[in-house]
């Protein structure tokens, strides 16, 4: 049954209230394919509600399209084809509901930070420009609170009309996923966020990621293994397309079942 | 040794055709600017021209050439920001883009008589419009049409895929992702594409002087199928008449008030594209 926007939305909503304790997002014998190369194999994953769900493994193994696949970004490239189901609390994001009503409940960071030309105001708010529901205080409300979501309130408040493009790198990203937060997702999905930061800024994505568990759950791709270690409660392995291992994460750091993910976590190496 | 002998002969003939240019512009506006000066005055930009445009100004040839360029522009915009759209954002077959994109740069190098030639057999023999300013307005809107379209695209195809992504991501549709994302930072090349080829138009003589304009006694136009006066079509006839000294002397300056219109829209597409770049990159 197709769905609009207002069904999904309704309908998810629910199910968070029913039932908290299915996982938010399952996918079932995913596969994917990019023309005729297949770069997602069998993917049978889970991702934990109110949990940082880490996905680590070499480059070119999958971590960025799986994570593309779940919010459906990959739909507009014409030769991406996948088959299999990805369920968010149940209700398959892959049917034929209104896509960015599926969006709006996955949101999406993205590798490098990406503020548009624009205000720190206009950047904050740029995800509710067409949704009416929402008075001007109520605007400024969510502005605000998502500001302090992200710890970036105090580093703007006295300059929110300034240009989004003279915060520093560290402070843009913070800026995109406090605009991430403003469409109220219920999943974050974070493709390699730290990666074209400085030290001390990718310190401050990671508290602020252990801050936001509490109200959202986040699928977190990284490269770094110690972050991972950081701030993974669950930890999922990937290489080839392919997932290896997945569990919790002492699991797999003290106890990994393949030799694959020791090798990996251990060496940086994977021969798969 | 070799590769700085290269290097210092590229230099050389660079800077000399560099200079060239600038020898034969400063050459061209100096007798333009010298001969046109002294018929310049309040009086000749405000006054119609009579006798043939031997006595008078250039009152309603300036405002016939503004209404028909003007009326270009109104016309070909919303056309080439919908096909900029179009092959920008959902035309994703590799080959329709080339084809799309040749026939762009072929109708850009039409030569602009075959225009005039193309609106006089469709619009004044079978059509029967007879002589009308909209109708040069619409074949000088074809005439642009490449130019701004080509303009706009490019601007909005250099857009980082990302903006899309993030657009996406927040969940919006294309359509939003267009109106909010593509449009706002491909909008600095539509206005630059459209003064140039309004740069383009306003110096135009053969396409609109088989179908929109009359050498004497237009005014304003009252309807959409009266003919007006542009200075190209003006300037053509005055030096038809240049053995008689007043309209050659007329002719001059109407070359001059043409001249700095297209200076002024010159200039303005420079600003405009760096004003749109660096708002972009703020």
């Amino acid at each position: 049954m197709k769905m609009n926007r207002t069904g999904v939305t309704q309908l998810l909503q629910q199910v968070a209230i029913e039932d908290s304790q299915i996982p938010c997002i399952k996918m079932q014998e995913f596969n994917a394919w990019f023309d005729k190369n297949q770069v997602l194999k069998d993917i049978n994953l889970q991702f934990n509600l109110h949990q940082i769900n880490c996905i680590i493994g070499p480059s070119g193994s999958g971590k960025s399209t799986l994570l593309r696949s779940i919010n459906r970004i990959n739909d507009d490239i014409t030769s991406f084809k996948h088959q299999g189901e990805i369920l968010l609390k149940g209700i398959n994001v892959l049917a034929d509901h209104d896509v960015t009503a599926i969006r709006k409940q996955l949101g999406m960071v993205f590798q490098k930070p990406c503020v548009f030309p624009n205000s720190i105001r206009e950047n904050i708010l740029f995800g509710l420009q067409f949704d009416n529901t929402y008075s001007l205080q109520q605007r400024q409300t969510i502005m605000e609170d998502k500001l302090k979501a992200v710890a970036l309130w105090n580093e703007v408040q006295q300059r929110l009309n300034s240009p989004a493009t003279d915060l520093s790198l560290g402070q843009q990203q913070r800026l995109c996923i406090a605009r991430t937060l403003a469409v109220n997702p219920q999943v974050l999905l974070l493709d390699e966020p730290t990666s074209s930061l400085d030290p001390v800024s990718s310190r401050a994505i990671e508290d602020l990621m252990l801050q936001l568990k509490d109200r959202y759950t986040i699928i977190f791709v990284t490269h770094n293994i110690l972050q991972a270690k950081r701030i993974a409660d669950r930890l999922i392995f990937m290489c080839d397309g392919q997932v290896i291992e997945q569990g919790n994460k002492e699991q797999l750091f003290n106890n990994p079942a393949k030799q694959q993910t020791w090798d990996y976590l251990n060496n940086e190496y994977c021969n798969c | 040794m070799n590769r700085r002998l290269i290097n210092e002969v590229f230099t050389i003939f660079s800077s000399l055709a560099a200079l060239f240019c600038l020898v034969v512009l400063c050459f061209l506006l100096t007798v333009i600017v010298s001969q046109g000066f002294p018929a310049l005055s309040f009086k000749f930009i405000v006054s119609p021209a009579k006798n043939f445009g031997a006595e008078g100004g250039v009152l309603y040839q300036l405002l016939g050439s503004l209404l028909l360029v003007i009326c270009a522009g109104v016309i070909s915009l919303p056309i080439a920001l919908g096909v900029a759209i179009y092959k920008s954002e959902y035309l994703q077959n590799s080959r329709l883009q080339l084809l799309s994109h040749l026939l762009l740069y072929a109708l850009n190098a039409v030569p602009s008589v075959v225009f005039g030639i193309f609106g006089l057999i469709f619009f004044v023999n079978i059509l029967h419009t007879g002589l009308s300013w909209f109708v040069g307005s619409i074949i000088l809107a074809l005439m642009i049409l490449p130019t701004i379209t080509l303009s706009c695209y490019q601007s909005m195809s250099s857009i980082p895929h990302s903006y899309r992504d993030t657009a996406y991501a927040l969940g919006f549709n294309n359509w939003q992702t267009v109106i909010q994302v593509v449009l706002p930072q491909g909008i600095g090349g539509a206005i630059t594409g459209l003064l140039m080829g309004l740069t383009r138009a306003i110096g135009e003589t053969a396409p609109i002087m088989f179908i929109a304009t009359a050498f004497s006694g237009v005014t304003i136009p009252q309807t959409l199928n009266t003919p007006v006066s542009s200075l190209p079509t003006h300037i053509l006839a005055l030096t038809k008449q240049a053995t008689q000294p007043q309209a050659l002397s007329n002719a001059w300056g109407a070359s001059l008030v043409l001249l700095t219109l297209v200076l002024i829209l010159s200039i303005s597409a420079l600003f405009s594209r760096h004003y749109f770049k660096l708002r972009t990159q703020r």
